[in-house]
């Protein structure tokens, strides 16, 4: 299988020198980000900070001046479309709104008893199509199902918005378990689920990554109000 | 790995199938009047590159389903216009065979 070609110890994604500009404004002033297996690496950042523009660059659907992925020292183009490799949950709805949940598990490769064993509230609505469910619904399933799909590295784009907060809680832990498979990376304004569960922790601020050690971090670079 | 690819860009085609069906109609009854049929696919082909723009450009998103299954944009787009355009020769052919051609 293709898939096993990229396999190795301990598997690293790197996004280096990623620029990115619209028009005449530079979003990405050459920033660097990694995902590797065992490890959460969250991304905070404003509003129009270039969060969900660097997730989309590293996956490869944003055309960037300049981007160069490596998985495990190997520079790789346009990585969405290598099986296998990676998947990103955008921030809105993607699922087809005419396919049931189980067919769009099945697609990814996603086991739905796994699916069920975190979130038993699923089998109610596992064959039903996607355009039945709520939105909360439907956004955790499809974090679920990136979550548990099979690829080696999954970049979520506010993979809490929307969602209620048993739920948040019980996603956090099937972060901490997916990370044993997985290089995740994830942004979200809810910083404190973030804080909890991500080993590094990055804002996104003037085109750089800052490294976060702390809450007081957050205040410092004025992305949190120190009141 | 292939198979997986073109039948994940079948159903994306299959989304959006409707309204370029449905401009098989017109295209259909153009061709009944008129046996021009390189000027009628054309034509098509041509409306598949305006759906295809209105899409990318109104819901980007939608289209990262497929991208998670590995399928790029462009072969999406081409399984889009491909598939398109077959019905749509496959419809002329029936309209040749069920309408006698003018007579001038």
């Amino acid at each position: 299988m293709a898939h096993s070609a990229y396999v190795s110890g301990s598997d690293q994604l790197i996004a280096e020198q990623v620029f990115v500009s619209i028009g005449q404004r530079e979003i990405l002033k050459g920033v660097t980000i990694s995902a590797t297996r065992g490890s959460i690496t969250g991304l905070l950042g404003r509003n129009g900070s270039g969060k969900s523009t660097m997730l989309q660059a590293v996956f490869g659907t944003r055309r960037a001046a300049e981007c160069s992925v490596f998985v495990n020292g190997i520079k790789i183009d346009t990585p969405y479309t290598r099986h296998g490799l990676i998947n990103y949950l955008p921030q809105q709805r993607f699922l087809p709104p005419s396919l049931t949940v189980q067919t769009v598990m099945k697609q990814f490769g996603a086991d739905l008893n796994v699916a069920l064993h975190w979130f038993p509230e699923l089998a109610d609505v596992s064959r039903l199509r996607i355009s039945e469910l709520s939105g909360g619904t439907e956004r955790l399933v499809s974090v679920v199902l990136l979550l548990l799909g099979r690829s080696r590295f999954v970049l979520l784009d506010e993979p809490f918005s929307h969602i209620m907060p048993l739920h948040v809680a019980r996603l956090q832990q099937l972060m901490q378990e997916q990370k044993l498979h997985k290089g995740i990376i994830i942004t979200d304004h809810m910083y404190a689920p973030l804080l909890d569960i991500c080993d590094n922790i990055y804002l996104m601020k003037e085109g750089h990554t800052v490294f976060i050690r702390d809450r007081e971090d957050l205040i410092l670079h004025g992305y949190l109000s120190s009141l | 790995m292939m198979m997986s690819k073109v039948r994940a860009a079948l159903l994306c085609y299959r989304y959006y199938a409707a309204v370029p069906l449905l401009l098989c109609l017109p295209g259909s009854w153009l061709y009944a009047m008129e046996r021009l049929a390189v000027p009628v696919m054309l034509m098509k082909a041509l409306t598949d590159v305006l759906i295809w723009y209105f899409i990318t450009a109104t819901a980007p998103h939608r289209l990262f389903y497929y991208y998670n299954l590995h399928v790029s944009r462009w072969f999406l787009f081409a399984t889009f216009l491909i598939t398109d355009l077959f019905i749509f020769r496959v419809l002329l052919w029936l309209t040749a065979l069920t309408f006698p051609a003018p007579t001038n």
